[in-house]
């Protein structure tokens, strides 16, 4: 694994921040710290950092407002730190541009778990682009063709399952919110729409098992949303 | 008797229609005002009442306007009903005039007078002098024949009555029967024409007619009006007696129709006292008067509720067919009446000496020194409301104040009671919670110093148990301010849901991510559905109910132990359950497992863990789902809990 990557902590708790670089410099990673959002974006326009870690509740501003100005001229992955167990929170920062969120207390696992999938979504950005084929440990998405295999089998989808597929598929890796995904497949949706999202999540998920006991492609985060997984052979990737 | 100033005097002033009765109003204001006395109007209502209703209305309006309270009590004796009204209501003066208040010859203003005395010897009696006797006496003769109405039909009625005597009179001539059954026969058809119009009109007409006719078919000469003097003796005594009789008659008309409306108006009121007993809400209890005043009137009514202590913009209307009797009543401009009665607690509006213009007559339902509601009345497209009606009206008000002011009492009441108990919750919350903080944070603090001062002087089993301890009562803290986070949003009442329609299976997934360590050591199997159950709820919430109930039932299980979880559809609810093989519940406490503080067996205050804060947070959270929640103990051994959950119907369709 590629732990070259340089990562922004931002996070005014000392004793958190201090977890986190102990975590961090234990994996081998680089990394540098950031106390407030000034330094915050200090640091991202001087240093140019891979992956943010940053912490919702700062002293200066608003976590949101970070993503916002960021997200004007750099799609980094960002991983949200938040105390607040409210899931409007989580909607709010994610629809605002994060990828991911943790919510304190966390795991020092969970942490790495987090980590790993932001960088593998680093690595596969300048690689993929908009590849023809879509390749995730066993599934597989022709997108000229309009199909989707599942173990070299073609899997039967409806055209919004294919879409939700596709969609989820372009973004692995990033926790993709109830509102981003109506709006991407239904364009205009009302809240009936809401529960027939999850009536075609749940479905096209149950078309997706593999039949053992293998970590599900698509995680669905209750209240929030759902992310496509990378699954490699072998690596157990469970945030 | 020496005058006392001040609190206390109370002055009744009889009202009639007679004139004198406003020089007998207007003596007993200027006395009220010199004393400083209570003035109150009353007029006696009779069944044989000939009183034109529209001038007593007159004569209350002025007592009302030089500051009198207006009562209208009923009784065929005036002297008794007013000395009865005088000593319940501790009258220390009563104003009456010298002119005769009626016209019949046996009730004089004298013997009103001394009767008075007879019956309410405390009473003082204020006579004022009558100057206007004679004329009274021709007016009210005069306002008899004023009232009536000619009516075509009841002219019609009269003669063919009288035709068909003369007809029976012609058939009695030829049997040979007596000319006195003749007589008898007019007679009867007076009473018939007396009973069959309105008015006294027809039967004097029919009576003089009657004798008329009479004398010209039946007495000799026939066919002529001349008669010998021998009859003059006959036709006295028959038009007497056909005066009489129809008076008569027409009172007892009269009389019943004035039980049959006071029997109506008085079921009226007493329906109202019961529908307004039973009435669960201010809403209803207004809705109740508001039928009522309209049933009791006929007229429309409209309602301003003050329920926040501010005049709603609009009024509230009751529907009667397609119209609510309002349509074309400007309420916005008649608002401000509203207003203005709530402002002064008095009536205003239509027939009022405020803005009478206005369609619409206003009064206040008050009590207590605050007004709850408005009631309006459309009075503009009606004849005018009686005393009778007025007073009847009045009472409904009041009623109606007094069950809101007893609704509002037992709200008021319920609210203390509620926010007591909040508050002893509150308190044994935070005596709980202290402890149960400490407790683990004591073992955090601990364990952490003694790795931190001889981490080398420990094994390194030691040093991992602590490890692990430190880290389980962290895990537990969490969970436990977890718990309190949403305590404080759901036990003050305003729990806010973030309610979105879920599948119950990603819910129980989501759970089962969030378990425990321990709980490693049980064996957690899933028995889901096979249908997808989806319900709408606040996910975080429903998720802890699972945490709640899977942790609850890993608390109360030994190691090893089997928990599984399970959803179904029971009708339009999905059911949920969390089962295990436990020891279950004590016998007898099935009931109170859901109860704050309630933690299984009775332990020493100073045990460790669990305040049973959980499993009446579930409670709170499913209920505010709108579903049950339960638990039973199950055969061989173990414990069940379920929740339900309303299901969410979604269509989903494919573009």
């Amino acid at each position: 694994m590629n732990n070259k990557a340089a990562i922004l902590v931002v996070e005014d708790d000392a004793a958190v921040r201090n977890l986190m670089a102990l975590t961090l410099e234990t994996q081998g990673y680089q990394y540098r710290v950031a106390r407030t959002g000034g330094e915050a974006l200090i640091e991202i326009t001087t240093h140019q950092p891979d992956i943010m870690l940053l912490d919702l509740g700062l002293p200066d501003m608003e976590g949101i407002e970070i993503i916002r100005k960021v997200r004007g001229w750099s799609a980094m992955p960002i991983i949200v730190i938040s105390a607040r167990s409210e899931d409007s929170d989580k909607v709010e920062a994610l629809d605002a541009g994060a990828d991911d969120y943790l919510t304190k207390p966390f795991s020092v696992d969970e942490l790495l778990a987090r980590l790993r999938v932001a960088l593998r979504r680093l690595h596969a950005q300048p690689a993929g682009g908009e590849s023809a084929v879509y390749e995730n440990g066993s599934l597989r998405i022709d997108y000229a063709a309009g199909c989707a295999y599942l173990n070299g089998s073609e899997i039967h989808l409806t055209p919004i399952e294919y879409k939700l597929l596709c969609l989820l598929a372009k973004n692995t890796g990033k926790v993709l919110t109830h509102n981003y995904i109506l709006k991407e497949i239904w364009g205009n949706y009302t809240a009936s729409d809401v529960g027939s999202l999850r009536v075609f999540m749940a479905m096209l998920r149950k078309k997706l098992q593999t039949g053992s006991d293998d970590q599900p492609f698509i995680q669905t985060h209750i209240g929030i949303g759902y992310r496509m997984l990378k699954t490699e052979k072998g690596t157990e990737d469970t945030p | 008797m020496p005058v006392k100033k001040g609190e206390g005097e109370r002055i009744l002033v009889c009202v009639s229609a007679s004139p004198t009765s406003v020089d007998v109003i207007r003596r007993a204001s200027s006395l009220s005002h010199a004393i400083g006395a209570e003035l109150i109007a009353i007029y006696v209502e009779s069944t044989d009442d000939q009183d034109d209703a529209k001038t007593v209305h007159d004569h209350l309006l002025l007592a009302e306007r030089c500051g009198a309270k207006l009562t209208t009590i009923f009784g065929n004796d005036p002297a008794t009903a007013i000395a009865q009204y005088a000593r319940v209501s501790g009258i220390t003066k009563i104003v009456l005039g010298k002119s005769p208040r009626r016209r019949s010859p046996f009730a004089s203003g004298e013997t009103l007078m001394s009767r008075l005395n007879e019956l309410a010897p405390d009473v003082e009696i204020v006579i004022v002098p009558n100057r206007l006797t004679a004329d009274a006496r021709r007016f009210s003769l005069v306002h008899i024949l004023r009232g009536e109405h000619l009516s075509f039909f009841d002219l019609l009625k009269t003669l063919l009555i009288l035709a068909v005597c003369t007809g029976a009179g012609f058939l009695f001539t030829r049997v040979g029967l007596a000319i006195t059954n003749i007589v008898l026969i007019y007679i009867l058809g007076v009473m018939g024409v007396a009973l069959l119009t309105t008015g006294l009109g027809y039967s004097l007409l029919s009576s003089v007619l009657a004798v008329l006719v009479f004398n010209f078919f039946f007495t000799e000469p026939y066919y002529s009006l001349r008669s010998s003097p021998d009859y003059f003796a006959t036709f006295a005594v028959m038009l007497a007696a056909a005066l009489l009789s129809s008076s008569l008659t027409s009172r007892i008309k009269a009389q019943s129709i004035q039980t049959a409306n006071k029997a109506y108006q008085t079921e009226v009121l007493l329906s109202t006292s019961q529908l307004l007993q039973k009435a669960e809400d201010r809403d209803a209890i207004l809705r109740v008067a508001q039928r009522q005043l309209s049933r009791l009137l006929e007229h429309s009514v409209l309602c301003y509720d003050l329920s926040d202590n501010a005049l709603p913009e609009k009024p509230a209307l009751l529907e009667i067919g397609q119209d609510n009797g309002f349509s074309d009543v400007p309420l916005d401009r008649e608002r401000e009446l509203a207003a203005w009665v709530v402002q002064n607690k008095k009536h205003a509006g239509h027939g009022t000496r405020v803005r009478p213009e206005a369609k619409c007559l206003y009064m206040a339902v008050c009590g207590e020194g605050r007004v709850w509601a408005v009631m309006g009345i459309r009075a503009d497209n009606a004849p005018p409301i009686d005393e009778y009606r007025k007073n009847l009206m009045i009472s409904i008000l009041d009623e109606c104040a007094l069950a809101l002011e007893k609704d509002h009492m037992t709200r008021e009441k319920q609210r203390m009671e509620e926010s007591a108990r909040q508050e002893t919750l509150r308190a044994n919350l935070l005596r709980s919670i202290s402890h149960d903080l400490r407790t683990p944070l004591t073992s955090i603090s601990g364990n952490a110093a003694i790795l931190l001062e001889n981490p080398e002087q420990l094994g390194e089993n030691t040093r991992q148990e602590l490890y692990a301890s430190i880290y389980d009562d962290a895990i537990w803290l969490n969970g436990l301010v977890e718990n309190l986070l949403t305590i404080t949003r759901t036990e003050n009442g305003t729990m806010k849901l973030n309610m979105q329609t879920e599948l119950i299976s990603d819910a129980v997934e989501e759970a089962l991510r969030h378990l425990d360590r321990n709980v490693a050591r049980r064996h957690i199997s899933a028995a889901l559905s096979e249908e997808m159950l989806m319900a709408r709820m606040d996910a975080g919430l429903i998720v802890q109910v699972l945490i709640n109930l899977i942790n609850n039932a890993v608390k109360y299980t030994p190691e090893g132990a089997e928990i599984t979880i399970g959803t179904a559809r029971e009708g339009d609810h999905a059911l949920v359950w969390v089962e295990d093989n436990g020891q279950g519940v004590p016998p007898g406490d099935e009931g109170k497992v859901f109860d704050m503080f309630y933690t299984g067996v009775k332990r020493s205050p100073d045990s460790r863990r669990g305040i049973g804060l959980g499993l009446a947070l579930c409670r709170s959270i499913v209920q505010a789902h709108g579903g049950e929640i339960s638990m039973k103990n199950i055969q061989p051994h173990g414990a069940r809990f379920w929740f339900t959950l309303p299901l969410a119907e979604v269509k989903t369709y494919e573009q």
